[in-house]
This record gives structure tokens, sequence and C-alpha cells, in this order.
């Protein structure tokens, strides 16, 4: 998932950057507002995790900007003021949801997952599809119950192809999701991946569609 | 009240010439105890009577400052911030009047010393926060040169919230109304000179030019020197963060007119001139775990600047991009009357 962080602490931005990393998220990290709208133009984004003080105004106005054009993406905002006045600003600004620093990191990836899982339309914490289960928490997959063993970048296209099981993928939305700005894409990265996934899962569980994309197969 | 009064005074008054006319009698007669009798006839009523007057004129102001007691105590028992004024008595108004003003002047800085308690403790949160990423990260990581990264982070971050706490106590010592800050002669040449050279070493590390414009002549001021020198270091610091690297940052001493100028120029983003008022007000909530970096280090600067009399205003710089912190303080008496 490609997660946009608005934060002006460099201690606490390098942190986040390097913890959700490891986690399997590719993260591009801005340090005002004026960055965080050019980065919001001109890359897509699936989460954005937006601190409210930042050096040249409030991080509520990008929010109030996205939710002014019915850009729904999953807001989840950190901040150092725990008043409730505060989180309640922020919540009816269009937050999807606040956490107060210092927290937990464990608590910032649980709750992003928690967002990504609604934004898709999931209740369920796992993801299912054929005799496939991929659950995103214990980074899992597990197949007729055997867990399978898969590298980051598989488990993030697996995942992403899961979310959108009965929809085509195209390349560049699964390019899109494994990368930030700052690294390279050699260009048949996903097929490689791909490749690997159906060595470990099988033949017939990824289709490819010609010039199309990608699609998860076994509905039900 | 008033009628009545009157009339026990001039009971009382009868009464006691009476017992004048009594005494003198029995001074030329010399007779015992029929006298006694006759002297102690009116001074019994006379004593009751002017009990009687005390007790009339003293039981309303009693009954007041026994309605105002209870009034107090109500205060105090249901928190509550003001004392009636419209039920009282006219008589005792301008004493609750006088005693509501105490009352504000005791809340408002009882609600000073809230705020700023709040707002040192959401300013510690962000170096916190850092930390506690920093440490997790350390924790999770396989990589001994990420591990590495994690651990010198972590003090930088600690350094942050030393120097953060620093700033909060001096600042909490200065907004003590009742501080009293003895001043004498001081010349801000020196000052200037000791202040700017304990910077030219962070400003080299990102090759800054930091300079310092100053006259020959001394530029003598009546204040205190070390609340002067934390005012000029604050003003530096922040001017050497804000400047990027091969920036410059200028300090400029001059005087004219009785007052003496000082300036603190860089060559960072400046403030906006809408938000310069906020800016110099202490701790604006909502915005900027920055800003209110700024925040602390301009509240001390306008704080010292007030006891010392002075006036702060801020403007772009001189050469355009950058902010100009413009300092204004009376010279002392004797420089002034020279006329530099």
């Amino acid at each position: 998932m490609r997660i946009l962080l608005v934060e002006d602490d460099k201690i606490i931005g390098d942190g986040i950057v390097q913890g959700l990393s490891l986690e399997g998220y590719a993260v591009d990290w801005v340090e005002d507002r004026e960055a965080a709208y050019t980065a919001l133009a001109a890359n897509p984004y699936e989460l954005l995790v937006l601190d409210i003080g930042l050096p040249d105004g409030s991080g509520l106005d990008i929010l109030t900007g996205l939710r002014g054009c019915h850009d729904d993406m999953p807001v989840l905002i950190l901040t150092a003021y725990d008043e409730v006045s505060y989180r309640v600003k922020g919540l009816d600004a269009g937050a999807d949801d606040y956490l107060v620093k210092p927290f937990d990191l464990n608590e910032l990836s649980a709750r992003i997952r928690a967002l990504h899982r609604r934004h898709h339309g999931h209740a369920e914490p796992t993801l299912t599809v054929g005799n496939l289960t991929l659950d995103p928490a214990a980074h899992q997959v597990t197949r007729n119950g055997v867990p399978v063993e898969l590298g980051p970048r598989e488990f993030s296209i697996l995942q992403t192809l899961m979310e959108n099981s009965g929809r085509v993928v195209s390349k560049s939305r699964l390019e899109d999701s494994l990368y930030g700005w700052d690294v390279d894409i050699e260009s048949n990265t996903v097929e490689v991946h791909v490749h690997g996934l159906r060595k470990k899962l099988g033949r017939n569980v990824i289709q490819t569609i010609r010039h199309v994309g990608y699609r998860i197969a076994g509905h039900g | 009240m008033v009628k009545q009064q009157r009339r026990y005074l001039f009971a009382l008054v009868l009464l006691s010439a009476w017992a004048a006319v009594v005494l003198g009698y029995v001074y030329r007669a010399g007779a015992a105890p029929t006298v006694v009798l006759l002297l102690f006839l009116p001074l019994g009523p006379m004593l009751w009577f002017l009990w009687r007057l005390h007790r009339r004129a003293m039981a309303p102001k009693l009954r007041q400052i026994h309605w105002l007691a209870g009034e107090v105590e109500a205060c105090i028992r249901e928190n509550r911030r003001t004392l009636p004024s419209a039920s009282a008595p006219a008589e005792i108004r301008p004493l609750i009047q006088s005693l509501n003003r105490l009352l504000e002047f005791e809340n408002r800085r009882f609600e000073q010393e809230r705020n700023f308690t709040a707002d040192a403790s959401h300013e510690l949160r962000t170096p916190l926060a850092g930390i506690r990423l920093q440490a997790d990260l350390a924790l999770r990581s396989d990589d001994a040169g990420q591990r590495l990264n994690a651990l010198k982070n972590i003090i930088k971050a600690v350094d942050r919230a030393t120097r953060l706490v620093d700033q909060l106590l001096t600042l909490a010592r200065l907004t003590d109304e009742e501080l009293d800050v003895i001043l004498h002669p001081v010349d801000l040449n020196r000052v200037c000179e000791r202040a700017v050279a304990g910077h030219y070493e962070p400003a080299g590390a990102r090759a800054i030019d930091l300079r310092l414009e100053k006259p020959e002549v001394a530029v003598t001021i009546d204040g205190d020197a070390a609340s002067l020198l934390i005012m000029l270091d604050n003003l530096l610091r922040n001017a050497l963060t804000y400047t990027p690297e091969g920036g410059r940052v200028e300090v400029r001493l001059g005087a004219g007119k009785g007052v003496a100028h000082l300036s603190v120029t860089d060559s960072g983003p400046g403030i906006r001139a809408d938000q310069r008022t906020r800016v110099l007000k202490r701790f604006q909530k909502a915005e900027g775990a920055r800003e209110s970096g700024i925040g602390i280090g301009l509240a001390i600067v306008h704080r010292i600047i007030q006891l010392h009399g002075g006036d702060i205003t801020l403007a772009d710089a001189q050469w355009g991009a950058g902010l100009s912190v413009r300092i204004d303080l009376p010279l002392a008496e004797t420089a002034a009357g020279d006329g530099a």
C-alpha cells in the first residue's frame, strides 16, 4: 500500500517511514503543506497519515481540501493535542482516525490496516479467495490451511489482487502500490513477483489479462 | 435608623448631664447612701441606652459582614468565580467589587499557569513521540546500521526535549508577574559580541554567513545583562535554525534619539505578515510543532523586552526573503543625554 506521510518533525518522520516500511508499506514523506499538495496531485496514495501541526499552516486544511474535492482517501491524523475538542474538530473535518503523540508503532499499523479494510469494504480482518487466506496483521498467507512463505513484495501484490477479487488490476497500479518515489522500479519487477507467486501457489492462481493486468482466480 | 440613633444619642446626652449634676452635688454635699442611689439610678439606664445605641448602629454592619462572609464561603465551596453584587446592600457594594477584582486577578493567574502547564506538556509530546518510535525501530530491526541510526536519533530527540524544558523553565520564570529585574547599565555592544561569538561555530557548520554590524561606541541601556544575552541567544538560534545552508544571518546594533536599535535578520522562509501578531503571543494553539518552537523562543524574547521597556517588531528582511526581528530599547539616561 502506498502511503503519504505529512510530518514536519524529522525524528518522528524517520521513525514512521522506517517502521511502516518494515511492514511492507511504501511510504512517501513530506514535511509541509505545500509539499503535501504537490505530492497528492502527482501520485496515487491509498492512505494519508497527517500531522496537524505543520510549519506553514494546519494539516486540517489539507484534509478539508481533500474532502472538498470528494476524495475519500482514508486519513489518519497525528497530533500532540489530546483534548476532545481537537479530536472532534479533526474527525468532523473528515478524518477517519486520530492518534495522539506519543503513540505505539504497532497501534499505528493496526489502525492503518483497519482503515484500509474499511475502505475496501471488508469487515473481516482476513481476506479469503478460493483456497487462499491472507491475514494482513500477521503477514501470513495460507493455502488450504497450510502456510505459504512469501516475500514482502509478493505479499503486497497478492493482497492487492485479493482485495480486488473479481476485478482486473493493472500492472501500473500494482507498481504504484509497491514503490515510493525514491525507489527505482525495473520494468519487469511485477512480472517477476507474479511468477514467484505462481510458483508458490499454483499456476492458475493469478490470471494474466493481456495488455490490461492481472486478476486473482477463484471466487468462493 | 438614623433618626432612632439620634434619639438615643440625645437621651444619652441628657442622662450624662444628669449624672454630671448629681456627681457635682455629691461632691459638695458629701452625703452617701441616697446619693449613691440617685447616682446609679440614671447610670443604669444610661449604660443600657449606650448598649442599645451601639447595637443598633452596629447591627446592620455586622449583618452585612456576616452576609459577606457567608457569600465568600459559598464561593469557595461551590467554586464560583465572583461574588454577587446586585443583591448586596449598598454600603458594602464597593467592597464586593474590589473583592471581585481580586478574584479575577487570581483566576487569571491560575488560568495562565494551567495553560502554561498544558502547553508545556503538549510541546514535550513531540520529542517523546520521536524517542518512542526510534526505540521501537531499534527493537524490531535486524539491521545493525538501522539500530545504530535509531539510537543516534534518540539522543537527538532527548537533546531537543532538554532544550525545550530549559526554555519552558526560562519562560515560566520570566512570566512571573512579580518578577523584579534589577536593572543596571549594560553595554549592548558587549552583549551582542558575546551572543554572536557563541554561534559562529554552528553557523559555520552549515556555511551560514553570520555577521555583526555595530557602532564603535558603547550603546548603554538600563538592563539585565543575563536576560539580554538569553534574548539574543534565542533570536540567533531561531535565525540559524530557519536559515538554509549557505544563507546569511545579520545582527545589527545602532542607536539614535535615545533609543537603541537591535535587529536579527535571516535569509530563511520568514513569517507571513498575517501570522506575525500571533507568533508574538505565547503558545498559540492549533498550529504547529515548529511554530510553537518559534513561539517559545519569541515569547521569551518578548517578555524580556517587556521587562526592559522596549518594543519588538517583525518585518521582512532587507534583502528580500527572510525574517527581520527588530527591537528598540530605551538608552540609559546618561547615554541618552549624550545623544549618540
